[in-house]
């Protein structure tokens, strides 16, 4: 070897030498996880922090031994906040092996997913999913689900609802044409109904509109008590924004069905304040619940910010895969499903199970209120819990959700 | 009545105007990262490119990188020179040609030793490639300088006793299995490529060829590298855990995962990055290093003895090791 060999390789072993010190003579066995995620489009923010929490999970994994001695390796794929993209995706990841799928920041693009995962016998860990279908009528034995839907957020908003705008209030809707904003539409305006309420107004917008102002004006004409703007990431952001500056806010309550921290983060205290939401998770509740706890500190250390609810979905959807594979000590799709259903764990909250015969995941859903900026403590110090509602109590009944998955085998 | 009708068109444009502004604050973007366009290649040695990207660009708050992918030295090269790109990962010579054309660059440190092999369609050592035409990823690369340096050792003359050849990324593999090269010296995994698809062996003894051996440097605009300095510094930091991750996985996992990454980049079938990363093709090395100025003048003769330059390089103006120490590195 030359001089200059001999000094690069020194110079390697002094700047690298924990990084390429020997490893195992064999590699070791793996085990490939498909991320099919949203890093483009409306809801890439919440793409973005997803594939966080995942490559966290996936490491925690990992440094704990893998998964009957497989350590995992993943593949991300971009599903562009495209539910045909998303289907593209889920088969590319199943035609390169994947054992398991995770995945979608939209309904639409969780249900294409679901579809092909099942046909192709993978499971489907659904991530940030809210729509009621996804768990309703595209249920699929293959999926689960531990997000909230659109039901419980509704539910759990009602009694507030009544309370605050009383029996006759009059109510207005934009919400996102797809499977989770009509869903929502349906569940949300149930339960306006059934307090008293009205529904003056309802539109709809595509996925993706950058202006509402036209939606806004129309439904101010309407002269309703409350707005609910069903949108997610950045076209609630815009709607929002919107809303404030064209002061709707001086004659009406707004309603977000639906929130997680990065659509509130840009908007901050001025604008979130009194916005009247929902969420199945919220990174406060680190100071209640230990398993909340040791992921929002692994999260911060590692990425400086807290997680939203889309990357608390992503911790559980890996951390329980992992877990029911060991439990049921193989990989195969049908000793996995059966360890899901019906399981209960302690993971975010203290009491959280998979539902064994729609797969969704049953915990709290949160009702919370924006913080005032007096009240708001620093930049993510958005939101008050207003009220707290059992899983069990906001969840569809058998009879709400007629649902019949497929036989296993 | 008659007022009513003149202030109409007045309150119609002011509502237009009042709205278009509700828009356009609405729209308007979150704070500002500074764009950074790399260019990158379908070569192992440029790995440190995608992974970076790859695993940190979300986490990048003074730089939003964009990575572009190019076919051959000679484009990067070109997008370089056209101001297409603010940075890459470019052969030594080249980058001395382009700073003896009067381009404003600087050398800011390397993220790889090694990575390239000399294969040939039959078994033999150097003499063997007698008489026979060698790819090479450009006549103005380190793979040239090296070649010429073991070539001459075996006492064959270029251009007499063997003759080189630029060849493209994308064309190669076809061009090798249709007869048209004896021989190829190139970045892996191209070697490894030939070897699976049983086309071509290693030449025997060619240590000198793949002994850590300097190959590209990173490149940035000196301008770029003046007004964005942030933007620069975290791209370098993010290039050095691309190079930990890699080491790592490579130790690991036997480099599937860094398999897996490139699939979407560099788009070589992941089983065949892993076995070429696994045994360390071409004695490929993955770390941030900031290159010895006695190498670079070694490089700098000898392009200069192979007419690839034909103006000297002031080293100390090319040379900026300051992003690298400001990284703690």
């Amino acid at each position: 070897m030359s001089m200059y060999g001999k000094t690069i390789l020194a110079l390697i072993c002094l700047i690298g030498a924990p990084l390429i010190a020997p490893g195992p003579a064999v590699a070791e066995e793996t085990v490939l996880f498909g991320l099919n995620i949203p890093l483009t489009g409306s809801y890439a923010k919440q793409g973005e922090d997803q594939l966080k929490a995942y490559k966290l999970a996936i490491q925690k994994v990992n440094d704990e031994g893998g998964i009957l001695g497989k350590k995992v390796v993943y593949s991300i794929k971009d599903s562009k906040t495209n539910a045909e993209v998303a289907r593209e995706n889920a088969k590319a990841l199943i035609a390169e092996g994947a054992v398991m799928i995770t995945g979608g920041s939209s309904s639409a693009e969780a249900i294409t997913q679901a579809e092909e995962t099942q046909k192709a016998g993978v499971i489907f860990m659904a991530a940030l999913t809210h729509s009621n279908d996804t768990t309703g009528k595209d249920a699929h034995r293959h999926t689960f689900r531990w997000y909230n839907n659109g039901h419980q957020s509704a539910k759990a908003m009602g009694s507030l609802l009544s309370q605050k705008f009383g029996q006759n209030a009059k109510y207005a809707f934009i919400y996102a044409n797809y499977t989770w904003g009509t869903t929502i539409f349906d569940s949300m305006k149930q339960v306006a109904e059934k307090s008293g309420g009205k529904v003056v107004f309802s539109q709809t917008t595509e996925l993706g509109k950058k202006s509402y102002i036209a939606d806004l004006l129309e439904a101010k004409k309407a002269e309703p008590n409350v707005l609910v703007l069903v949108h997610f990431g950045d076209d609630m952001v815009n709607a929002l924004k919107q809303a404030t500056q064209l002061k709707l806010r001086e004659n009406m309550a707004i309603v977000v069905p639906l929130m997680e921290i990065h659509m509130a983060h840009p908007l901050g205290p001025e604008i979130m304040q009194g916005v009247i939401t929902t969420m199945p998770w919220y990174h406060e509740l680190s100071e209640k619940y230990e398993g909340s706890k040791a992921f929002v500190t692994a999260f911060e250390k590692e990425y400086s910010k807290k997680p939203c609810n889309a990357a608390a979905v992503a911790w559980v959807d890996v951390l329980q895969y992992a877990e029911a594979v060991k439990r049921a000590g193989s990989f195969d799709h049908v000793k996995v499903i059966k360890a899901l259903e019906g399981h209960r764990f302690k993971l975010l909250e203290e009491d959280e199970y998979w539902r064994d015969w729609d797969h969704q995941g049953i915990h709290q859903t949160y009702v919370m209120i924006g913080k005032t900026p007096t009240e708001s403590k620093n930049e993510w110090d958005l939101f008050k819990i207003a009220s707290i509602h059992k899983g069990d109590e906001t969840a569809r009944t058998r009879e709400e959700n007629p649902v019949n998955l497929e036989p296993l085998e | 009545m008659c007022k009513k009708k003149r202030m109409a068109p007045l309150l119609t444009v002011s509502l237009f105007v009042v709205l278009c502004l509700i828009q356009a604050a609405a729209m308007a973007a979150e704070p500002t990262r500074q764009p950074l366009r790399v260019g990158y290649l379908p070569a192992l040695s440029q790995l440190p490119i995608v992974v970076a990207y790859e695993n940190d660009r979300m986490n990048h708050v003074a730089a939003q990188v964009q990575i572009s992918r190019y076919n051959s030295f000679t484009a990067l090269e070109a997008a370089f020179r056209v101001g297409a790109i603010d940075f890459a990962s470019l052969p030594v010579p080249l980058v001395f040609a382009m700073a003896a054309d009067g381009h404003q660059v600087r050398l800011v440190g390397a993220d790889h030793v090694g990575g390239s092999r000399l294969v040939a369609a039959k078994q033999g050592d150097v003499q063997s490639l007698k008489g026979k035409l060698i790819g090479l990823p450009g006549l103005d690369t380190n793979e040239n300088i090296y070649l010429s340096r073991l070539m001459q050792a075996g006492k064959l003359r270029p251009g007499l006793e063997y003759k080189t050849i630029r060849i493209t990324f994308s064309t190669v593999m076809n061009d090798f299995k249709a007869g048209k090269l004896d021989a190829l010296y190139l970045p892996e995994p191209y070697g490894t490529m030939a070897e699976i698809e049983k086309m071509a062996v290693a030449v025997d003894n060619q240590e000198e060829l793949t002994g850590g051996k300097l190959d590209t440097v990173w490149v940035v605009r000196a301008d770029y590298l003046k007004g964005h300095p942030a933007a620069v510094d975290e791209w370098l930091k993010s290039l050095a855990s691309g190079c930990r991750f890699i080491e790592d996985d490579i130790a690991k996992l036997g480099a599937r995962q860094t398999g897996i990454i490139q699939a979407g980049y560099l788009k070589f079938p992941a089983e065949t990055v892993s076995k070429a990363l696994q045994g360390k093709a071409g004695g490929l090395q993955y770390a941030p290093l900031m290159p010895e100025t006695k190498v670079l003048e070694k490089i700098l003769e000898d392009a200069g003895q192979l007419k690839i330059l034909t103006k000297s390089v002031d080293l100390k103006t090319l040379v900026d090791p300051q992003p690298l120490k400001r990284i703690g590195l």
